[in-house]
C-alpha cells in the first residue's frame, strides 16, 4: 500500500472514530518511517498508534510501545 | 412579623429558629430553597461533605462501562473496573482540565482525553502522555505519571446505589450509614435492577430538599395519595426517626402487588415475620430515598440542578434477576407503572412548596410536632451541617 492510500484510510477511520483501525494503520505507517530511517516522524506516528490501540484495548498497543521505548520515547 | 428573608447577611442565613425544639421551631428559611449563594453553601456543607447517591450499579453493568454524572455541578465518572469493583473519579483530565467522558458507554482499553489524548487506565493510572516532550517524544522529566492519575472520589455501593463523599471529609460509609445498615440488616440481600421500565426520572421544579421532606412523612398520604385510604390508613403508619442520620415512615399494612392471575413477586430470603405486612420508606440524608419491602425495593436519587430544579431518578430492584424469571416481565412493568403513578402524585406538592417559598413573608413554616417530626429532623440536620461549616470549631 502506498502512503497516499494509507493516509486516505487513516482519515476515513478518523471520520468514524474507529480506534481499532486507527491503531493498526498508524502502527503500519510508523513502522514504515522507522524502517526508512525517519525516527522522529516514525515515533510521532507510533505515538498515535499507541494511544488509539490503548483506547481500543488491542494488542498493537504493546508493539507500538515497545518500539517507542527502544527509541527512548516511552516508559 | 418574622421577615427572616431580609436578615440574611454576610454570615449567611438565620438558622436560629430552625435549631429550636420542634414545638417552637420554624423550618429552614426561604433562601435555602431559592437563593443561589445558599445553594452553593449547602452544596459544600451538605452535599459534598457527606455521602450522596449519584447513580446505581446497573449504570455500569459491564467491565469498562463508564457513566458520567454531573452532581451539583461536580463532574464525576462512574467506572466499572471489573466485575467486583466500581470506582468513581473526577471526570477531569489532569492536563488541561478537559471533561474526559461526555456520554455513557464502554471503554475497551483506556480512557482517552479527547483534547491532547492523555490516556488513563480504568484503575485511574495515567498511562500515556503523547507528545508531551515534543512531537514523538512522550516523556518529560517534570511529568510524573504516578502522581497524575485520575482523582478518585471515595465511593461505596449500598443497596445498589453508588454513594460518594466528594470532599473526603465524611466518616467511612459503613460508619456514616451504620444505623440504617443495622436497622435493615436482614434486608441486606442481593438486589437486581428491574430493567429499562424500572428506571424512570422526573425533572421537577423544586429544591431537592423538598423531595426529601415530602418523602419522609406520612402526614400527606391521605390527601395526596387517597388511593391508599382504603387499605393503608394514616393510623397504620409510624415515624422512623434517627436524628442526624435518616428519617421516614413505615407502614404495618403493606400489600403486595399481584398479577392478573394472582401471582406475586418472590420475597427476599430469610425475612422475619415483621416484613409480611411491614414496609419502610426512609430519607437517608442527604439525597437518597429508600424503600424496603418484602418483594421489591426502590431507591430515589435526587440530583440537584440548582436551587429550584431537581432530577429525581427512580430505580426499582427485585430479589431475582429479571432475565432469569421472564414470567414476571408483565408484573415488573405493572409495578413500575404503579410506582410511577404514585410518585408522580407528589410532584405538584413539591413544586407548589417551591413556589410558596417565593412568598417573602413565609417564615420557614410551623411544624405540627406529632406529625412532622421526621421532616423536622431533616431541617435540623441541614441547619446543623450548615452551621458546622460556618463555624468549623463546632463540629469538633
Amino acid at each position: 500500500m502506498n502512503q497516499e492510500a494509507l493516509n486516505q484510510k487513516i482519515m476515513a477511520a478518523h471520520d468514524v472514530n474507529d480506534t481499532t483501525t486507527l491503531g493498526i494503520l498508524y502502527l503500519k505507517a510508523g513502522k514504515f518511517f522507522i524502517a526508512n530511517g525517519d525516527i522522529d516522524h516514525g515515533c510521532f506516528l507510533l505515538t498515535a498508534a499507541y494511544v488509539f490501540s490503548l483506547e481500543a484495548g488491542i494488542a498493537q498497543a504493546m508493539e507500538a510501545k515497545e518500539v517507542l521505548i527502544n527509541h527512548g520515547r516511552e516508559e | 412579623m418574622n421577615v427572616g428573608f431580609f436578615l440574611m447577611n454576610s454570615s449567611g442565613s438565620d438558622l436560629s429558629k430552625t435549631l429550636q425544639p420542634i414545638s417552637i421551631a420554624r423550618g429552614l428559611p426561604n433562601e435555602h430553597y431559592v437563593d443561589h449563594s445558599v445553594f452553593e453553601e449547602e452544596k459544600k456543607a451538605v452535599l459534598f461533605d457527606n455521602w450522596v447517591g449519584i447513580g446505581i450499579g446497573a449504570d455500569v453493568p459491564n467491565e469498562g462501562d463508564v457513566f458520567p454524572v454531573e452532581f451539583a455541578g461536580m463532574p464525576l465518572l462512574i467506572v466499572r473496573e471489573n466485575i467486583d469493583t466500581i470506582r468513581v473519579y473526577q471526570n477531569t483530565c489532569r492536563h488541561r482540565g478537559m471533561i474526559l467522558i461526555q456520554a455513557a458507554g464502554n471503554v475497551r482499553g483506556t480512557i482517552r482525553c479527547p483534547y491532547h489524548s492523555w490516556c488513563y487506565g480504568l484503575d485511574g493510572g495515567l498511562r500515556s502522555t503523547p507528545h508531551a516532550g515534543g512531537p514523538g517524544h512522550n516523556l518529560d522529566e517534570s511529568i510524573d505519571r504516578k502522581s497524575l492519575g485520575l482523582i478518585e472520589i471515595q465511593s461505596y455501593i449500598y443497596r445498589e446505589v453508588v454513594f460518594v463523599n466528594i470532599s473526603g471529609k465524611a466518616p467511612q460509609f459503613t460508619k456514616y450509614a451504620e444505623k440504617l445498615m443495622k436497622r435493615w440488616k436482614e434486608l441486606d440481600k442481593p438486589l437486581f435492577h428491574g430493567g429499562k421500565e424500572s428506571s424512570f426520572s422526573f425533572d421537577v421544579a423544586c429544591n431537592w430538599k423538598l423531595a426529601v421532606e415530602n418523602y419522609c412523612e406520612s402526614y400527606h398520604l391521605p390527601w395526596i395519595h387517597p388511593g391508599l385510604n382504603s387499605y393503608s390508613r394514616l393510623e397504620d403508619h409510624y415515624h422512623i426517626e434517627e436524628p442526624g442520620k435518616f428519617s421516614g415512615q413505615g407502614t404495618k399494612v403493606y400489600r403486595q402487588i399481584e398479577a392478573d392471575d394472582g401471582s406475586r413477586f418472590p420475597d427476599f430470603s430469610g425475612l422475619s415475620e415483621f416484613w409480611n405486612e411491614g414496609a419502610e420508606y426512609v430519607s437517608f440524608f442527604p439525597n437518597v430515598l429508600f424503600a424496603a419491602q418484602r418483594d421489591h425495593a426502590y431507591a430515589i436519587i435526587l440530583l440537584p440542578q440548582g436551587p429550584n430544579r431537581t432530577i429525581e431518578r427512580n430505580e426499582i430492584f427485585y430479589p431475582f434477576k429479571p432475565e432469569q424469571k421472564p414470567e414476571f416481565d408483565k408484573l415488573i412493568k405493572k409495578n413500575a407503572r404503579l410506582w410511577k403513578g404514585v410518585l408522580s402524585e407528589d410532584i405538584f406538592v413539591v413544586e407548589g412548596m417551591q413556589k410558596g417559598r417565593s412568598g417573602i413573608h413565609f417564615d420557614g413554616g410551623k411544624f405540627a410536632p406529632v406529625m412532622d417530626s421526621p421532616t423536622f429532623l431533616f431541617h435540623e440536620w441541614i441547619a446543623h451541617k450548615v452551621e458546622e461549616a460556618r463555624t468549623p470549631s463546632k463540629s469538633k
